[in-house]
């Protein structure tokens, strides 16, 4: 793959630059080819490490070896490369061998026989070659590092929940928020807010990319608490983050500014004015305190949760998940029952769409933040959460998972325990009629 | 009315604050301060797991190795490489209310480095101010971040309590030597503070005592001996184990006559059949052991052979006339491993025509036997640093080159040239397993079984105090009457 992946991206550079004006010389166009073949393999890390470790390995056996002698050479693999990797070094080590005067024969006997071991160690690959050349036998190694990531699937199978990858980074995230530009801007164009725990960071999307577009740094007098959580909520050009103790109001535009201060306001479950309802969130905790501010006395009652879903409709429908692991939903205002949702973990958000009763919910998993995670899709009836559609799988947990502002999509934050990146996902709901 | 319980605990996915857990160890540890060196190998990993609680260092060393920030919040390094600047965190407190600073740190560093040049300051710039570090060194070392991650360079400020204090997530809360600790959580810690309330551990109890203690629900953390791993997950046990991060070897005694030709100590060498004392004695919980490091370590461990040669030992014994009497081979009475280990390659030596008995010896005792089978601790997961570990453990002078680290080719060399006359025979890697009880989430140690239990919780730790006195009566009843308190038995 290290490979494959480093000379496809050549590949496409040179495919891009044929595509120039067939009006140039061949002779320019050819320069053009190389110069931008070369600029590609100078800039691209992996390639340049393939390629030295290629140089260096049959260096060493052409030195062992001796000039234009013949070898058999075996090429054996411990390590987690795949085959197709494992071909390609092979390759690309017999034509560097060719290149040096070297006869690669199919048995003995032979000048030398070779042999290069594709190891690998805590931090990085580590190809071995040994030589044995008369009665002396070489030992030659290089670390090569290791770039191969897992395949990120982007989109759910035919069915109901949808995902799509907004962004990734190697830190922790929070929270994020896709805030499109005014109208004076393009069409298209959009912003993307991160809330990480020491900083909230502007991309701008530029040519189907995200480019840093600036932080604001988050100052705090207290540690954050272990598991740190953070909600946004954007505003047009204005933005709130809130965190254990802290609030942060700020601007996106003309440039990203923000003042945080020590806080106690609550998190806003539900923002929009007629219908506001918030819960405080513990400022050394990771979960919302016993003190919710809404236009009903019994809401005052409620434990300690870790999420809160509200339906911002007529029908009252409520989704809690306490901290002492259950996952209930209620219907009413109050609510006369309780009702458990079997299975659900410790994240839940409401979705709009037009499927169903046209409000689901979503829940995490059960389990702890070692193993992988799902969502799952609730639907409400009047005393039962029937799950609907499949699972949406994801390679680490839901760390976070809060309405957008439009509740027609619902952010979630994951910890990709393949890549060790943290993923932010937009999750949404498509009715299969 | 509208009512809630708090019921017994269900599995949820986010971590959970309180709880107690509860950590049993075989060995027993005297003191939590890093400057006394527990001597034995076992004792040394137990008390460096307590004092990871309690002490952080200036940096950590993430799954891959590679040294991260902890207490120092950055670092740079000069064009020559020998000299490292490192910026310490703003705002970390020992656990007695003092703030980290380079007085701390300093000195406690030269101490331990005699050869560094130790020097610390803070800087202002404007309003904003920063503590720093500065080592300088006579050679160029790339490794330092790698080595301040290690054990032995703990942060501590020595007050006049018995056990120095940290910047760690828990605290010592009691300390009976020997016998019983109990750590509570660092409320202030600067990572955040850990999930459980405390860690209870127990001192001194035997591994069949832990196992029970584990299944009857009254340990929740307990050491189980590798060999006996497959046998009590079959029993349903939770088990973890490490990449195997242990090492037993044979080691030869010098000034030994029996053992002084080289081709005595080759021809028991080639005797040994790992792999049978792998499926065998260890029930397959390790890996035969060809080098000092294991394969997933260095990566070039399939370098080394780890294939039984009877025949070749037969043939070199053979050569020797006349041929050598009864060799005794010593074990560490108190490990029932080794003690099978020696009475194994006491076998496979009678194979090819050597004749071994076994001798148990006490704790610290090395002399009367020609060889000893030892079990060797890795010291960190960085290779040259484990490989300097079990050097210096083993008494091996090498010659490590001027650069540092230098190339896979040198550590390779290195490890080569200290096992090419038989003094130390490599035989088994083994992991360190653990036994856990259901209750035990969010468990994530390190590959090589360095715990990070701060981000431990507890399945079946009680929520918190709800007030309001929010009760349910009868399950989806939110209007009845029987109201109690949470945390009232019902």
């Amino acid at each position: 793959m290290l490979l494959s992946r480093a000379r496809d991206r050549v590949n496409k550079q040179m495919g891009a630059s044929r595509r120039i004006d067939r009006s140039f010389l061949a002779c320019l166009l050819f320069l053009l080819i190389l110069i931008w073949s070369n600029v590609c393999a100078a800039q691209n890390p992996d390639l340049d490490q393939f390629d030295r470790a290629v140089k260096y390995i049959a260096e060493k056996i052409c030195t062992a070896a001796g000039d234009h002698a013949s070898m058999v050479l075996e090429v054996r693999n411990l390590s987690t490369l795949s085959a197709a990797e494992v071909g390609g070094v092979r390759r690309a080590l017999e034509g560097e061998l060719r290149n040096r005067g070297a006869r690669l024969a199919a048995a003995l006997p032979a000048d030398a026989d070779v042999r290069v071991t594709l190891s690998e160690n805590l931090q990085d690959d580590l190809w071995v070659a040994e030589i044995h050349h008369g009665d002396s036998q070489q030992t030659a190694m290089i670390t090569v590092p290791r770039a191969r990531q897992s395949a990120q699937p982007n989109t759910a199978p035919a069915l109901t929940l949808q995902k799509q990858l907004v962004w990734q980074q190697t830190g922790p995230m929070l929270d994020f928020r896709v805030a499109p530009f005014g109208a004076a801007q393009p069409g298209g164009v959009n912003r993307l807010l991160v809330l990480e725990p020491e900083r909230v960071a502007l991309y701008q999307s530029i040519a189907g990319g995200r480019q840093f577009a600036g932080a604001v740094q988050i100052q705090h007098a207290q540690p954050w608490p272990r598991d740190t959580r953070g909600l946004l909520v954007v505003d047009g050009e204005r933005f709130q983050a809130f965190l254990p103790g802290i609030k942060c109001s700020g601007t996106l535009q003309p440039a990203l500014s923000a003042s945080c201060q020590q806080s106690g306001e609550p998190w806003p479950i539900i923002s929009e004015p007629a219908k506001m309802f918030a819960a405080a969130f513990s400022p050394r905790r990771n979960y919302f305190e016993n003190q919710t501010y809404g236009p009903a006395d019994w809401m005052k009652q409620i434990p300690a949760t870790y999420a809160w879903a509200v339906e911002s409709g007529d029908t009252q429908l409520w989704g809690f998940t306490f901290v002492d692991g259950r996952a209930l939903f209620a219907l009413g205002n109050p609510p006369p029952h309780l009702h458990e949702i079997s299975g659900a973990g410790s994240e839940m958000a409401g979705l709009k769409s037009d499927c169903g009763s046209g409000w689901q919910l979503l829940g995490t998993k059960t389990g702890d933040w070692t193993v992988g995670d799902a969502i799952q899709a609730y639907e409400i009836s009047v005393d039962q959460a029937m799950a609907v559609g499949q699972p949406l799988e994801f390679d680490g947990p839901v760390t976070a998972l809060w309405p957008s502002a439009s509740g027609q999509v619902t952010n979630a934050v994951v910890h990709n325990l393949k890549t060790g990146k943290y993923e932010a996902y937009g999750i949404s709901i498509t009715c299969i009629h | 009315m509208l009512l809630f319980v708090v019921e017994a605990a269900r599995p949820a996915r986010r971590p959970h604050y309180g709880g107690i857990l509860r950590v049993e160890f075989q060995e027993t540890v005297s003191s939590l301060d890093p400057a006394t060196l527990a001597a034995d190998p076992a004792a040394a990993a137990a008390k460096e797991k307590l004092m990871a609680l309690v002490f952080d260092t200036l940096t950590r060393l993430d799954d891959a190795g590679r040294p991260q920030p902890s207490l120092a919040s950055s670092w740079s390094v000069s064009a020559d490489r020998k000299t490292w600047t490192f910026v310490l965190r703003d705002g970390v407190k020992f656990t007695d209310g003092k703030a980290l600073s380079p007085a701390e740190i300093a000195p406690a560093l030269r101490g331990i480095h005699l050869d560094w040049q130790v020097t610390g300051g803070v800087t202002r710039s404007g309003a904003i101010s920063s503590s720093w570090i500065e080592i300088s060194t006579s050679s160029p070392q790339p490794d330092i971040p790698v080595i301040l991650a290690a054990a032995n360079n703990l942060i501590v400020r020595r007050g006049e309590g018995l056990t120095p204090a940290g910047t760690g997530p828990f605290r010592v809360s009691e300390w009976q030597p020997g016998r019983r600790a109990v750590f509570a959580a660092n409320e202030d810690y600067w990572e955040g503070r850990p999930f459980l309330d405390a860690i209870e551990v127990q001192m001194g109890r035997a591994a069949r005592e832990q196992l029970i203690d584990l299944e009857v629900g009254k340990a929740d953390l307990v050491e189980i001996p590798p060999e006996q791993a497959r046998r009590a997950a079959e029993h349903g046990t939770r088990i973890w184990g490490s990449a195997p991060a242990q090492l037993l070897a044979l080691v030869f005694s010098s000034g030994r006559p029996l053992v002084e030709d080289q081709r005595v100590r080759e021809s028991l060498a080639n005797s040994i059949d790992r792999t049978a004392m792998v499926n065998f004695v260890l029930q397959k919980e390790g890996e035969p052991a060809g080098g000092f490091l294991p394969q997933w370590l260095s990566g070039h461990e399939f370098l080394f052979s780890t294939a039984a040669g009877p025949a070749r030992g037969r043939e070199i014994i053979s050569q020797i006339s006349p041929l050598p009497s009864t060799l005794l081979l010593g074990y560490d009475s108190s490990g029932p491993l080794e003690q099978a280990v020696a009475e194994r390659i006491a076998v496979n030596a009678g194979d090819a025509g050597i004749r071994v008995s076994t001798k148990g010896l006490g704790a610290g005792q090395t002399a009367g036997v020609d060889a000893r089978v030892v079990r060797l601790r890795m010291v960190s997961p960085d290779p040259r640093e484990a490989l300097a570990g079990y050097f210096s453990s083993l008494g091996v002078a090498a010659a490590w080159p001027s650069a540092g680290a230098g190339t896979p080719e040198d550590l390779y060399e290195r490890e080569r040239e200290a096992l090419e006359n038989y003094r130390i025979v490599p035989l088994v890697h083994l992991p360190e397993v653990f036994g856990l009880s259901s209750q035990v989430k969010d468990w994530v140690p390190a590959r090589w079984g360095e715990w990070r239990l701060a981000d431990v919780w507890l399945e079946a730790a009680a929520g918190p105090p709800t007030a309001g006195g929010l009760s349910r009566p009868h399950p989806n009843d939110m209007t009845g009457s029987q109201e109690r308190m949470a945390g009232e038995k019902r």
